[in-house]
Parts: structure tokens; sequence; C-alpha cells
């Protein structure tokens, strides 16, 4: 989906806070734990970082904008826990409630302990894969992104659909996010691919700059020289 | 998705969503699907080993071995893992060097994706709305709101992390630096420098009590 999260080339922000605390990572106090909370579910199994990002992508627009960075965190944690069948919408409602009912219970794939968070954190989880075939497009191929608004999660900026570039680096075959938000890892090779600043925004596109943007091949098709 | 909670979380004062986040850690400890301990393992973690520092040290050690830049070219993970630096957010790295005639600037217009084991958590500015719609846009213009102002002819290259690649910028070496230390070159390199919206910091900049004891009787 090319939702309100897509905000590359968007006019109308303001200006960067360039002054922020750079050893206050979390100026609020409940953003620290929730911090801590959706990475220890990310840890869980329950969920792929892809489901995670679709679910922060579900938060309706004007609330996405009106709302910070860890307020996206809750909506895609709570979002992604009513999905999964881990919490039912009358937990999450009685939240701090003197009488909540009690839970239900529920079972999860891993339950990150204290002792294993620095091994699981250094070790990450790569969506490198093995390729299930040869690469579509090779270095210097020009490319166009294919014209597309599937209402499924993508990771095709809109400001990129139908503009050609040149594919620049090969990074090999990787998870392919609109399949793997389903359960399917479905590999696919994946590209940076060069446009200039005139091919993505026109004569109002800086001429000295280009943006790079890394895609998989379905989102590419190729153009003819 | 239909928002079961009135008011929505977004709309409460600080307090009350401390509230339901410690109610949503107890609910989920008693479901059995969270260990409430891990919570501050991981803060902590982020807070205390994993930040800018990492990066700093990758690019200073760029700067002086040319073997290890070659390294970083060939398989930037691998040679970042050489000094201990991996993990969430950076399985698969890259590396984008500056020069006399090109910039690079990191975003991730879509959401925040950010070179965790080499940077730390993300500056709020990187994950807000301002950054994210105009750094492709108006490279130049973002540069400028950060004091940054390069010349017309410098070549800007903005990479939107839109998979699951992670770019580390290694900024120019500052001229003045020969035969400094590993060591004394890190403390030049600053968060932004690596994320592309800042150079690495002025020698003149630095205070020379502070330096290396060798380093100090040159300078």
């Amino acid at each position: 989906m090319h939702g309100i999260h897509d905000l590359g080339g968007m006019h109308g922000f303001p200006a960067i806070d360039v002054h922020e605390d750079p050893h206050d990572h979390f100026p609020e106090a409940w953003q620290r734990p929730l911090f801590g909370l959706v990475l220890a579910m990310g840890a869980s199994g329950l969920w792929t970082i892809d489901m995670a990002r679709a679910a922060r992508e579900t938060m309706p627009a004007a609330d996405y904008l009106a709302s910070g960075y860890y307020d996206h965190w809750w909506h895609g944690l709570t979002a992604l826990l009513l999905e999964k069948g881990v919490v039912t919408r009358d937990e999450l409602a009685a939240l701090g409630a003197p009488a909540a009912p009690p839970p239900v219970p529920v079972t999860a794939p891993r339950v990150l302990q204290p002792a294993d968070v620095p091994a699981v954190l250094a070790k990450g989880a790569t969506a490198r894969c093995d390729p299930a075939g040869p690469p579509a497009f090779r270095v210097g191929d020009r490319v166009r992104v294919r014209n597309a608004r599937p209402a499924g999660h993508t990771r095709t900026p809109r400001y990129a659909l139908g503009r050609t570039g040149i594919v620049a680096l090969h990074h090999g075959a990787f998870i392919f996010p609109d399949s793997a938000v389903n359960g399917d890892p479905d590999p696919q090779h994946c590209y940076a691919v060069r446009f200039t600043g005139r091919d993505l925004f026109g004569p109002d596109g800086d001429p000295a700059s280009e943006v790079m943007i890394d895609l998989w091949d379905p989102y590419l098709e190729k153009v003819d020289d | 998705m239909d928002d079961p909670q009135v008011p929505r979380f977004h709309d409460l004062p600080p307090d009350e969503k401390s509230a339901r986040v410690d109610a949503l850690i107890q609910l989920l400890a008693r479901k059995g699907v969270l260990e409430p301990a891990a919570i501050d393992t991981i803060v902590e973690t982020y807070e205390q080993q994993v930040g800018p520092r990492n990066g700093a040290h990758v690019v200073a050690k760029a700067w002086s071995d040319p073997a290890y830049l070659e390294r970083l070219r060939s398989n930037a993970t691998a040679a970042i893992a050489e000094l201990g630096y991996g993990g969430r957010q950076g399985e698969d790295m890259v590396v984008v060097e500056n020069g006399p005639g090109l910039h690079n600037m990191t975003v991730c217009t879509l959401c925040s994706c950010y070179p965790w084991p080499v940077l730390g958590i993300p500056p709020d500015w990187y994950k807000a709305a301002p950054y994210r719609s105009r750094a492709v846009l108006d490279p130049r213009g973002v540069l400028a709101e950060f004091g940054v102002d390069l010349p017309a002819e410098v070549e800007i290259r903005v990479w939107d992390s839109t998979a699951e690649l992670r770019y580390l910028v290694i900024p120019m070496r500052p001229a003045g630096t020969e035969g400094w230390s590993e060591a004394d070159l890190a403390r030049l390199v600053s968060r932004d420098s690596m994320i592309g919206t800042a150079q690495a910091l002025d020698p003149a900049a630095l205070d020379p009590a502070a330096l290396d004891p060798a380093r100090r009787e040159i300078a």
C-alpha cells in the first residue's frame, strides 16, 4: 500500500528538528519500556519484520501525522497482537483497568530471556537468502519501476512509480516483502537502482543529485535502449 | 483497523501512556509470551553499548588502513564484524564513500531503516516526516538545514533504504590529520557525518588536551 508512511518527495512538512539531545533517546518515560517491549516481542517468532512494518502502516493517515514515532510503534504492536490472537480486543480495552479479566493464555514460539538478549541482538536475522533463479537484470540495465498500487504491503516508494533508472548494484537475493508479509519468503533478487533528481521530479529535481533505491525484481521492468 | 481504545493511545498524556505500556507488559507476561526482565536488558544494550562510537571506529580504521577499506568495499558486513559490530538492523551492510565531488546521504522514506549496530538508535529527526519527505526531493536544501553548504558542482547521492541493506557513509577525512591515531580520528566522526547530514569535524574543533599525548606534542 502507498499510505501515509510513504513520505518521500512530499511537500508541506516543517523544518527538520536538528537540535535534539543526541543522548536522550526517550524524552518521554513510556517510550523506553515500549522500545524494549517491541524488540522483545519481535524476537518471539510470532511475526516477522515485514509483518511489523505492515502493521504500523495500518495506522490511519491523520493519526500517523498527528503522532510520534513511538505512537506508531504502539499502534503496530497492538495491531499485531490482535491480528495474531495474542491479545483480545477486550483485554486491550481493559488495559490498566482495576478489574481486568483474567488473561486468555497463548503461546509463542520463543520467549526472549534476559541472558539471551546480547546474543540475539548481535546475531540479528538476515533477510538474505538463496536465490530461486537467476537475476532478471544486470548492472547497467535501464529499468522502469512498475506502476502498481497493491493494497497489501510493498516497498516501492510512490515517488519512484513509473520512473526509469539504471541498475547500479546487484545486492543478491532477499526475502520479498510483498510475499513475506503473508508468510512466504519468496526470494527475489534485489538491486540498488540509480535515478537522477530529474528522472524522479522533472525540472524540480536537483540536477546534481541522484537517488539510489533498493528494489526487487518483481518491482521492475526492462526498458529497451 | 478499528482502534478499540477510547481515547486513542496517541492522544493520552505521557503518564497514562506509561500506565498502558506497563499494563501491556504485565498482560503479556501473565500470558507467558514475554519475560519482562528482557526489556531492561535490551534498552541498556542500546543506551550503553551500541551507538555511533562503533561506526566512528569503523570510519577511523577505514581512513587509516587501506587494506581494511578494501575489505569494507568488498564485504562491509564482514569487515565491520572484524571490529565486533553486527546484528540486528545491520545484517547486510554497505559502505558508501564521500569524495571531493560526491556526497552521500542516507534516508528511509518508508519507515526508519538505519544501521543500528554501528549508529545505535536513530535520531528522532531521521524518523520524522520533514527529513523523510525532503531528503530525496531536495537533498541540498536538507543539508543546508543541517548547516552543510556544498559547492554546486558536488554531486549528492541519496540512498533510500527501501530493502534490508543498511548504509554507512564514510565521510571525507579532514585535512591536517596526517599521522593521527585511529582513536583521535574517531573523535572527528560524528553520528550525522555517517548518516550524511554533516561532514567530519574540523580538527581545530577538538580540544588538544583530549588528544593522544603523542599527538599533543605535535599539535
